[in-house]
């Protein structure tokens, strides 16, 4: 899989689309940031519910920009919708106690679509089969660190492992956890 | 800007340092600094492959979540800090006796186990260490080396109807618990019939047949099990291969063996460290 996911070419193209208002270019914005805005923003709320405003909130807020000619530098896209998104994010957790959430302005802009549920799901598919493929120590190393946030040495105590070896097999656990889901996700 | 990686340079985050210093982890458990967080964001919503390595690292987290109960119930190779101690008081024993060995001659003192020690019969599956056999000079050979517990199996809770191998698999693993050897081959070779690339079938039939002393066929098992590649019994297979091999007397073939095992770095390689050190002892 290729690293970058718009070349500087490609988000200067693609914000100059959305400046002339083509509906396919604010189509694709869409649905290539708002995954990645939304786990951004949840990662930072841990709120679902203000997530999803929120991801809505950055595409309008972006799309408004680039029309109204406020993206100076149109080849860094990427980095404008991400200082949009933490700037969003920052104020919603400053104000979330005090502020009413408005409403969308926009709302026939079909923006911050909710995520592809069928590619989550068949993610979760392909990483339960992964998972169900580790040794059960290698399972619970993971759920210690991963779901209950425990330090190798902390996990070492509950396992009667070294903290070295809860490190080792957890970095391996993972690697390949993850390289059998690519491989399964290919088959 | 490379055409396969990303680098937020400003920020200082790339695609290697993030690998590096599993950022993708950190990330999600919310332990990287507020600099690091916004450098490591910012990169991700422009790099497809970190993304995607963190929407699969947050599915494994969910899914991990959903079924942590019963893996917290479910049993574990390792039994608790006593274990850990036990293996440590091992291992300082095994030490020591090596130490005094190879200091002196040996002595032809056929001591008992240490009281600090557990006994065999406390242990729940083999020790960490093989058993030191004196407090002074232990009488180390190649059969002593191969000596071997059989791996201890927990039946999985399944949901639904088994499949025939797997209803075989189960059936010969309890015959395998009971210590019914002999019954456990028929079943779990059966099993092998139905499901031939099944590492989980293959490494116990392999044990079974190294309970019977069936070393020749213990070790076909094992390899075909170690051929499957990357399994959860991959490990495991290697040492009690070279267990096979030491039974053997194959001290070249069991080396090997351990050295893969070394190599995976996984929670025997300690083991095999210990078992080539004893190897290179009694083999000069």
């Amino acid at each position: 899989m290729s690293g970058v996911l718009l070349t500087p070419q490609q988000q200067s193209t693609l914000a100059a689309r959305i400046r002339s208002r083509e509906p396919s270019a604010e189509e694709e914005f869409v649905r290539l940031f708002s995954p990645r805005v939304a786990l951004m923003v949840f990662t930072r709320t841990h709120d679902p519910e203000a997530a999803r405003d929120l991801v809505q909130d950055v595409m309008l807020a972006v799309v408004r920009a680039v029309r109204g000619e406020q993206l100076r530098d149109p080849e860094r896209l990427v980095g404008f919708v991400f200082g949009t998104a933490r700037n969003l994010t920052n104020n919603y957790l400053r104000n979330r106690h005090r502020l009413p959430r408005e409403d969308p302005l926009e709302a026939a802009l079909h923006l911050a679509s909710p995520p592809n549920a069928t590619e989550d799901s068949e993610r979760i598919a392909l990483v339960r089969r992964a998972l169900g493929a580790l040794d059960s120590t290698d399972r619970r190393i993971l759920l210690l660190t991963l779901v209950e946030g425990l330090k190798p040495g902390e996990i070492g105590i509950r396992l009667g492992l070294t903290s070295e070896v809860v490190r080792a097999r957890k970095s391996r656990a993972l690697k390949k956890t993850i390289a059998r889901v690519k491989k399964l996700s290919r088959t | 800007m490379s055409a396969t990686a990303t680098d937020s340079s400003k920020d200082g985050m790339d695609c290697d340092r993030v690998a590096r210093e599993e950022i993708l982890e950190a990330y999600l458990a919310g332990g990287l600094s507020e600099e690091d967080r916004d450098g490591f964001e910012q990169h991700y919503l422009g790099c497809a492959r970190c993304f995607d390595g963190l929407q699969t690292l947050q599915a494994i987290r969910e899914e991990l979540r959903r079924t942590g109960a019963s893996i917290e119930a479910a049993p574990t190779r390792s039994f608790g800090p006593w274990m850990a101690a036990a293996g440590v008081a091992a291992a300082v024993l095994l030490a020591l006796a090596v130490g005094v060995w190879m200091r002196q001659a040996p002595a032809g003192i056929s001591g008992g186990r240490s009281p600090d020690a557990p006994s065999r019969t406390e242990l729940p599956k083999e020790p960490q260490a093989e058993e030191p056999t004196t407090s002074g000079a232990p009488e180390l050979s190649l059969e002593q080396l191969a000596r071997m517990e059989p791996p201890r199996y927990e039946p999985l809770r399944l949901r639904g109807v088994p499949d025939e191998a797997t209803a075989r698999f189960q059936q010969g693993m309890e015959r395998y618990r009971k210590g019914d050897y002999p019954g456990a081959v028929d079943d779990l070779r059966s099993a092998a019939g139905l499901e031939p690339d099944g590492a989980h079938i293959l490494f116990f039939l392999g044990i079974s047949h190294l309970m019977l002393g069936q070393d020749g066929a213990a070790v076909d098992r094992l390899q075909a099990t170690i051929a499957l590649g990357d399994s959860s019994y991959l490990e495991d297979a290697h040492w009690y291969l070279a267990k096979a091999f030491l039974r053997r007397k194959d001290a070249g073939a069991a080396r090997t063996h351990l050295k893969a095992l070394i190599e995976l770095r996984g929670s025997r390689s300690d083991e095999a460290r210990q078992l080539i050190a004893q190897l290179e002892h009694v083999t000069g």
